[in-house]
């Protein structure tokens, strides 16, 4: 009884053993002074002060009217996102840029899977919340340049999980097989019961 | 597996008695009462906003 | 005498949870032809490997495990516990193999965290993710919106008379209508017509909100299932922020609450018996909680000058709330702005509207109205027999579909429930204090993760320490199945050791 106890114990433990295998902290340091995460911590110190943002113009770029949204990421991934290799360091993190919307049309390239954004250089006075966006944590900019043109970002197929994804193919459809033979071994045996 | 269903009651399937005008009218009524409650919040909020503002 | 299972009560176990992994599997086709769609090979075989290996896992469980045995009602409760893990085992491979999760505990976290629809995430650079993940994040959070036991149950079960069991361990026990599979089917129903209507409302408001077409039907989806399903994944790391604007607040506030509504609510109502949703005891409950606590913050981050003007004041005061009470936990502020703007009042009452929750048998979580308005309603009736004569018979009742009277074992259940609720917050929060956290952000947290709401002050990282993302697993799985299951496969596990 308790030797089965003490099995599963250390099927447990060896089982957590196997999932934890963490990267290490993150290394990265923003180029901004304050970063999005420094703005984040003190809103009330930076609020209504000019400040110089930079960094990877991500999604798009809404246009609403004269104006238009931008959301500029100054995390591990504005230079290398994940997709070409970039070690793991964290989320993202960035802040929202209001500004002319022909200045946001300078951006050529937005950071998705498949791109690694523009990273670009705004100059704007920060809210900590803004009473023109219901109160949003936002940056009002007047300038804008682009630092790094961004770039497309292939992700390609790696060999080994092409062999894995062919060897579990073959695994499924052999327990499907399997599953329909005894399914029918079944049906076969409960007949002859029944007769 | 097969000798089980007799067990749960035989029921027409759903679909047999679909109302999707009533369905629709359904769901305008619960919008309604969503934007009821916001309104209402709206209200106090605003009302509690300028007593102390 | 605890009594040890039967060879024929695992293999009964095994074959249900077969054919809930092949569910899963099933599920996985959406993101497969999504990142098919859109040319994201190495997506695509993410997506084909882990099918596989829900296809091979539960067909081969359910080839090995062949028996007559019917489903009785402890095995419905195993399955039900016991398939969340496995469904989170499997169905975290592809975030795994994406790469952007820093070990396997942590793609099993946001898994867990998506089919719970919690929507705490431990996924690194979202931001540059291809749409094929972003649709299996936001798919398992709708599916497990509505249960994916209940998935199972539209789909593969046949009308089997140990179905409602497994139907009731997964934290849900209305019958919609006579038969379990109907009522499954009934559920999917309103979920499917509101994803319709919602989907189209948020894709008109997108576009007008600057999007292109294709970008802005995809977005629409996603924050349409992170809405109802009360889950917060949102397509990008800024959350709702993205979009600012105020009829995307509004139009994702109206999906999120009538998530939260129970769906025997919605199916009373959409069934002609419209009066209900204003006498049900959980709708009135939710408006009551709901307006004072809107209240309690909007005055305090008045006092605390915040917010420039009364209507960024409510705006971001009846977002964060209603988002906590419905336990969804989109948000429109930073997760460092609730301690470094909110303060700890208004960490607080985040905290109690989260603890409280959504109404039973929604997508939602948390202790649920209809136990905050029985217990009330209990409390009530004691007050009035107090002062009543002696000789007096007072009772009281509730509205829930018909007036029911307050008795006293529904009562002990109800309170039984929420004192174990507030036993796991507690620990909860508890337990981040001893990780080195103080205790309003670990108690938000907590209670974010056992209620199921996925709102976060920043605790919830990727470097966050090993141990305590288990313990906000196992709190997820333990807040949406509403203990009882979970108990069920404690004790089942119990039986097999200990046993004769």
């Amino acid at each position: 009884m308790t030797r089965r106890l003490r099995h599963l114990a250390a099927a447990a433990f060896a089982l957590t053993g196997l999932l934890i295998v963490t990267s290490p902290a993150s290394a990265f340091e923003s180029p901004n002074n304050p970063s999005s995460g420094g703005l984040v911590e003190e809103p009330k110190s930076w609020d209504g002060k000019t400040i110089r943002f930079e960094g990877e113009a991500v999604g798009e770029a809404m246009v609403r009217g004269e104006s238009a949204w931008l959301h500029l990421n100054d995390d591990a991934y504005m230079y290398k996102n994940v997709e070409e290799g970039a070690p793991l360091e964290g989320y993202n993190a960035g802040m929202p840029v209001w500004l002319p919307a022909k200045l946001a049309r300078r951006v050529r390239v937005f950071g998705d899977y498949k791109h690694e954004g523009d990273v670009v250089r705004v100059t704007g006075i920060f809210h900590a919340a803004c009473g023109e966006h219901g109160g949003d944590m936002d940056i009002h900019a007047r300038e804008l340049e682009v630092v790094l043109p961004g770039r497309a970002v292939a992700d390609p197929v790696v060999p080994w999980k092409l062999d894995l994804a062919l060897v579990l193919t073959v695994g499924a459809v052999s327990a499907i097989a399997f599953d329909r033979s005894a399914r029918r071994r079944e049906r076969v045996g409960n007949a002859r019961t029944r007769r | 597996m097969e000798r089980t269903e007799r067990v749960e009651p035989r029921i027409p399937p759903m679909t047999a008695r679909s109302n999707w005008g009533g369905y629709a009218r359904g769901m305008a009524v619960e919008i309604l009462f969503i934007l009821f409650i916001i309104g209402a919040g709206v209200v106090l909020a605003f009302v509690a906003a300028e007593l102390w503002l | 005498m605890i009594v040890r299972p039967r060879r024929d009560d695992h293999l009964v176990i095994g074959k249900y949870t077969g054919k809930v992994l092949v569910g899963v599997g099933l599920l996985m086709v959406v993101p497969f032809v999504t990142s098919l769609v859109f040319a994201e090979w190495d997506t695509a075989v993410d997506f084909l490997i882990s099918m596989m290996a829900c296809f091979m896992f539960g067909f081969g469980a359910q080839a090995m495990c062949r028996t007559t045995k019917e489903l009785g009602w402890t095995h419905g409760l195993v399955v039900a516990s016991g398939s969340w893990i496995w469904a989170t085992l499997i169905g975290c491979l592809p975030l795994y193999l994406s790469g952007h999760e820093g070990s396997y505990l942590d793609a099993m976290f946001d898994v867990m965290s998506g089919y719970t629809t919690t929507g705490l995430y431990l996924l690194q650079d979202l931001d540059h993710i291809s749409h094929g993940l972003n649709m299996w994040r936001h798919v398992l959070t709708y599916a497990g919106g509505q249960g994916i036991v209940v998935i199972a149950l539209t789909f593969l079960f046949k009308g089997t008379a140990g179905a409602y069991s497994v139907y009731v361990g997964e934290g849900r026990d209305e019958r919609l209508l006579p038969n379990v599979v109907h009522t499954a089917r009934a559920i999917w129903l309103v979920s499917i017509a509101y994803l319709g209507a919602g989907t189209l409302a948020l894709w008109v408001s997108a576009l007008l909100l600057g999007q292109e077409p294709v970008r802005a039907f995809l977005h629409s989806l996603w924050v349409f299932m992170g809405a109802w399903s009360t889950g917060g994944f949102a397509p990008q790391s800024y959350n709702t922020m993205w979009y600012h604007s105020l009829p995307h607040e509004l139009i994702t506030s109206i999906i999120f609450i009538a998530g939260s509504f129970n769906f025997a609510l919605h199916w009373a109502v959409w069934t002609g018996r419209r009066r209900e949703i204003v006498r049900n005891v959980e709708t009135v409950s939710f408006a009551v909680t709901l307006t004072l606590f809107v209240l309690v913050a909007t005055f305090w981050l008045a006092k605390a000058g915040v917010y420039p003007d009364a209507m960024a004041l409510f705006r971001k005061a009846f977002y964060q709330l209603a988002s906590g009470h419905t336990t969804t936990g989109f948000s429109t502020i930073y997760s460092r702005a609730f301690v470094t703007q909110w303060g700890t009042a208004g960490l607080l009452a985040v905290t109690a509207v989260m603890g409280i929750g959504a109404s039973a048998c929604s997508t939602g979580g948390g202790i649920k109205g209809i136990r905050v308005g029985m217990i009330f309603k209990s409390l009530v009736a004691e007050v009035r027999r107090m002062v009543a004569p002696r000789s007096a018979v007072i009772r009281e009742s509730y509205h829930h579909l018909r007036e029911n009277w307050l008795e006293d074992d529904a009562v002990k259940s109800a309170l039984m429930v929420t004192v174990l609720y507030v036993f796991m917050y507690s620990v909860a929060g508890l337990l981040g204090t001893f990780f080195g956290y103080d205790l309003p952000s670990a108690l938000f947290e907590g209670v974010s993760a056992g209620s199921n709401t996925g709102l976060s002050c920043g605790l919830t990282s990727p470097s966050m320490p090993d141990a305590l993302k288990c313990f906000y697993i196992v709190f997820m799985w333990l807040g949406r199945l509403e203990f009882m299951s979970v108990f069920a496969l404690l004790g089942y596990g119990i039986s097999i050791a200990r046993g004769r």
